[in-house]
């Protein structure tokens, strides 16, 4: 059965499938995303990056900070299995402490901008009238900040830590995010089963939490993942910039510091930026594959 | 005896691009414990509006109640407060709606979403309200309903959905059913079973039922009164009995010779269905005079100008039409 002769005939489609007892919409998307190899693969490498951040630094107990070779040693010399940067660190070591930062920033900022997104989108959709045309103004005035410049005023005023670089990023990142909520609760709050459950009684509360948002978390779900991309790219800018920690080693502050010398050691840019776009790749895969799992016109595959 | 409920006066208007449109004039009917009223007429007549604007859920912020009351048990709806109103709505009036496909939350189970409307309006723990919900399912007839109360709505026919629908409608046993033309996005033989269901249930918790319909076999069935409207009024309200063998309007009328007929010997084969020629008027275009007059077969001057006055034609019977108005006078004149 082809997509579009569903399309055309969704009577057809829901008599000739009969699903499985009690599967739940989630159930269901679980199972199409499992068939979707690009994305599993996308989970198996995220699940790799992720313990090799978290499980690392238990195995190979090398500060990234200590000047351990001379510098600019080439991988696979002694003590530096990755080699050594201009001043004679270690490069596994600063990937392996690194992650942390970078994993931790891009989830960071993701869950900030998911959260003043959805809350604004949510009750900007709802309410709609003059809330809505209101909060439409705020997020408007957000989205004209150039994004770059406003971080960076942010940082300077607050000092580059983790939490600033995180929230930072989150701020400049979430009016995207409030327009999808916002399209999703509008679309949503009009269909029939939120007005049975409002005539069933049901309180503002409790139809923005209960009623609506399980419907509408799907894009946003999607969205989210991909926003942790770029959070992560976005932090490795700023540390390339100079602007992130300079506390901790982040895998964008290492490019940073190595950048003059790209020509003499290729390693030390390389590996990180290597690192960057690995986990970039991961997230957008499953982001993509939670996508088409959650999209209903692909299901019947 | 007192009323359940008594709707008075009640006006609604609607904000459109063209000002403030008057959709429901003045209307006013009641209804005691137990009893079922009908309210008929085609679409745009303001059926669905009344509805709504018992329950408070006018769509916002186009919908007004510009004017009347809603006295549930004697207390004013129109005035009571938003927390007020949630309590009543689901827990004293619930209502269901025409689309069962549409209508129940894709995200959680039937069972769960039966449970919501008892533990908000119930004292219930999560396994009480669960076993009270598949209790529920096992009223309005859904077969191995234990196990079917996890299952998903897109798992459930559309018939098996509005037995759900009117499963959480029932599920706080309220005062007043409100069903909005439950069957009209049903088969034919799974109408009449929910019909069935629903004049059992009726009976059994003694809800007052308020059924929008333009079926007319519906209404010969289920009704106790029945209510016509048309743009936005009532033009007649009677006993079923009285409305139904001797109608007063000529819209009423009307109705009743659209249905098809299936009467033994007299069966002509190739007789169209009769219709009602002509639309009903938009909102706001009705005219000075009676808002059926351009359609109606026994239109005379004054329909035209005057908007006819509600009087009473028998006990418990009352009609809009100037037609009723003359044959009263004759009346008074003769005696």
């Amino acid at each position: 059965m082809t997509v579009t002769s569903v399309e055309a005939s969704p009577q057809t489609a829901i008599g000739a499938s009969p699903p499985a007892e009690g599967r739940s919409p989630w159930a269901e998307a679980w199972t199409v995303f499992r068939r979707n190899l690009s994305a599993l693969f996308g989970l198996v490498l995220l699940f790799a990056i992720v313990s090799f951040v978290l499980l690392g630094p238990l195995i190979y107990h090398v500060d990234p900070f200590e000047i351990v070779q001379a510098p600019h040693q080439p991988p696979g010399s002694e003590d530096v299995p990755l080699g050594s940067d201009y001043l004679g660190r270690d490069i596994l070591a600063g990937l392996i402490q690194g992650g942390r930062p970078t994993l931790l920033v891009g989830g960071l900022a993701a869950a900030i901008s998911v959260l003043i997104g959805v809350t604004i989108g949510a009750v900007s959709g709802y309410f709609g009238g003059r809330v809505d045309a209101m909060l439409g103004r705020v997020v408007e005035f957000f989205q004209v900040l150039p994004s770059l410049l406003f971080t960076m005023v942010i940082i300077s005023l607050f000092g580059p830590s983790l939490l600033v670089v995180a929230s930072a990023i989150g701020v400049v990142a979430w009016p995207g995010m409030a327009r999808l909520t916002r399209a999703e609760f509008l679309r949503i709050s009009k269909l029939d089963y939120v007005r049975s459950s409002r005539s069933a009684g049901a309180s503002h509360l409790r139809l923005i939490l209960a009623t609506i948002l399980p419907n509408a978390l799907p894009p946003i779900i999607v969205s989210a993942t991909l926003a942790a991309g770029s959070a992560i790219l976005f932090e490795a800018g700023l540390s390339f910039l100079g602007l992130g920690d300079r506390n901790s080693v982040s895998w964008g502050l290492m490019i940073g510091t190595s950048r003059p010398y790209l020509r003499e050691a290729w390693w030390t840019v390389t590996l990180p930026g290597t690192a960057i776009f690995l986990t970039v790749l991961a997230i957008s895969l499953v982001g993509d594959g939670l996508n088409d799992a959650f999209n209903p016109r692909l299901r019947s595959r | 005896m007192t009323d359940l409920l008594a709707v008075k006066d009640l006006t609604v208007d609607f904000d459109t691009y063209d000002g403030r449109v008057r959709v429901l004039h003045q209307l006013s009917f009641s209804l005691a414990r137990g009893e079922t009223l009908c309210i008929v007429g085609e679409s745009g007549s303001g059926k669905s509006i009344s509805a709504l604007a018992v329950l408070g859920l006018l769509p916002k912020p186009t919908g007004h109640i510009a004017g009347g009351d809603v006295l549930l048990d004697g207390e004013n709806l129109v005035t009571a407060s938003d927390r007020r109103m949630r309590s009543v709505r689901g827990d004293r009036i619930s209502m269901i709606f025409q689309e069962p496909m549409t209508s129940l939350n894709p995200v959680y189970s039937v069972g769960e979403q039966i449970s919501e409307v008892l533990r908000q309006h119930r004292d219930l723990d999560r396994a009480a309200a669960w076993a009270a919900a598949v209790e529920m399912l096992r009223a309005v007839r859904i077969p191995d309903a234990e196990r079917r109360a996890t299952d998903f709505p897109h798992q459930f026919s559309g018939g098996m959905r509005q037995r759900v629908m009117i499963a959480i409608a029932l599920a706080c046993q309220p005062e007043i059913l409100i069903a909005d033309e439950p069957t009209t996005a049903l088969d034919v033989t799974v109408q009449a079973q929910i019909f069935d269901l629903l004049s059992d249930l009726k009976g059994k918790n003694g809800t007052a039922t308020i059924l929008i319909t333009h079926d007319m076999g519906a209404v010969g069935e289920m009704a106790d009164r029945v209510l016509v409207m048309y743009a936005g009024r009532k033009v007649e309200e009677g006993s079923a009995e009285r409305v139904l063998q001797h109608p007063a309007h000529p819209y009423t009328r009307a109705l009743l010779e659209c249905r098809p007929r299936l009467e033994l010997g007299r069966l002509t084969p190739r007789q169209r269905l009769t219709e009602i020629p002509g639309i009903v008027p938009a909102p706001g275009n009705e005219g000075a005079g009676c808002p059926f007059a351009s359609r109606c077969s026994s239109q005379f001057d004054r329909c035209l100008s005057e908007c006819p006055p509600e009087t009473i034609v028998d006990h418990d019977h009352s009609v809009r039409c100037w037609l009723a108005v003359e044959a009263k006078s004759e009346q008074g004149a003769l005696q």
